[in-house]
């Protein structure tokens, strides 16, 4: 596919970049080039406005109400500055200075049981790696996978980062060269395809990046934690 | 629907005014979590796409690398969807899909049929608007990569057609969108 020349063929890749056609390294390739292109961004302006009517056929679905108290939480709390509610609470692995430490937020408390709840709820989650800072013993984030094919990055303890950051979630296959971008990790955590996660052994990495993630599908700051995974084939 | 204008909505989100993200969220985020349960299948992937996209309007008033809404484009409505569409489409793309789609949604079973469930294909609405000058099967085409998020090769699988003939009656339909706005 080349660039952004015939009128036609810009039509054409803007159309399919909204629509969401273009494979993964087209999309990314694009995206890269649309700050020097106002030309193509209008086009794909043009087309988020004249495609999205066809989301009226949809019926609305209430989200979960657990939902809201995410978004709730990622807007005051950029960077957490206490321990978050771990998933469950029978983990055996915690220690009872880190459950004292805990108990001590209340607040964090009232706002995370209701997360707890929800996902006491849903299917077994077996841990599958601990992303970690080297040298400290307690993971940031540990990352369990389900039987319905979720991955789940949740926050133990992910600490504070600047309010004009973000952390992005990457992924390392051994032998590879370059990581494989997974997404912005807020820190409540997020969810993720188990299709995303490299089979065989890989590294999983959380890097320190501007607000939105890496511009550019590499990492521009410093791996914050990383963990070993290893997947069966 | 009566309520509040979005555009001004996110104009007052973009002023740090947290009550309007809030009204803001319980008006919109129903629509937005249905195209993103379409798109994605699954409850909790769908919810994240519709948190960083309320985050995304959140970091608005924050930051001047957040992309903003611009009025001039067409409707608030419209520009969210497509917020949210571009964060389920990364997920999708970087993920691959799960092979476990069936027409009936049977798949997703174990989280609640009613909320998953989505018409079979037989039963398209009738193009209105600008898609009514399309010819039909090219309309199916592009609604379905729309509504599914599919790749061409999905596409072919899904509509039981060639590669070609699925690219072709996309692109038929953009080529023809576009020369209904020009006109």
């Amino acid at each position: 596919m080349t660039g952004f020349g015939e009128p036609e063929e810009r039509l054409l890749l803007a159309g399919d970049y909204v629509l969401g056609t273009l494979p993964a390294d087209e999309r990314a390739r694009l995206r890269r080039e649309l700050d020097g292109d106002p030309a193509m961004r209008a086009e794909i302006a043009f087309w988020e406005q004249t495609l999205a009517t066809l989301a009226a056929e949809v019926p609305p679905v209430m989200p979960p109400i657990a939902l809201w108290t995410r978004i709730e939480r990622s807007v005051h709390a950029p960077g957490l500055r206490a321990p978050a509610m771990p998933v469950r609470s029978n983990r055996t692995e915690m220690s009872a200075a880190f459950w004292k430490a805990i108990t001590a937020v209340s607040f964090l408390m009232a706002a995370g049981i209701a997360f707890v709840v929800l996902m006491d709820r849903t299917p077994m989650a077996v841990p599958v790696a601990a992303l970690s800072r080297p040298g400290e013993p307690q993971p940031a984030f540990v990352v369990e996978t389900r039987s319905d094919g979720v991955v789940q990055v949740m926050p133990l303890h992910p600490g504070d980062i600047p309010s004009d950051r973000d952390m992005e979630l990457w992924s390392l296959p051994a032998g590879a060269s370059e990581p494989q971008p997974l997404g912005v990790l807020p820190p409540a955590g997020r969810h993720l395809h188990s299709a995303m996660l490299p089979m065989g052994d890989s590294k999983l990495l959380v890097t320190l990046e501007p607000r939105g993630g890496a511009p550019d599908g590499r990492p521009t700051g410093p791996v914050l934690f990383s963990g070993a995974l290893s997947l069966p084939d | 629907m009566a309520g509040e204008d979005v555009a001004a909505l996110l104009d007052r989100c973009a002023g740090g005014d947290q009550s309007a993200f809030k009204r803001l969220y319980d008006a919109q985020s129903p629509r937005l979590y249905a195209l993103a349960l379409r798109l994605l299948k699954q409850p909790v992937l769908a919810a994240d796409a519709v948190h960083d996209t309320f985050m995304h309007v959140w970091r608005m008033h924050a930051s001047e690398r957040a992309e903003r809404f611009d009025p001039a484009h067409g409707p608030a409505e419209a520009w969210l969807a497509a917020l949210l569409r571009a964060r389920a489409i990364d997920t999708l793309r970087r993920g691959g899909r799960q092979p476990l789609e069936q027409p009936d949604g049977a798949a997703s079973a174990e989280e609640g049929d009613e909320v998953l469930e989505k018409a079979p294909d037989r039963e398209v609405p009738a193009p209105d608007g600008r898609f009514a000058a399309l010819d039909p099967s090219a309309f199916h085409a592009l609604r379905l990569a729309y509504l599914e998020g599919l790749t061409y090769g999905e596409l072919a699988d899904r509509l039981q057609q060639p590669l070609g003939t699925v690219k072709a009656g996309v692109r038929r339909a953009l080529i023809g969108l576009k020369a209904c706005a020009r006109a």
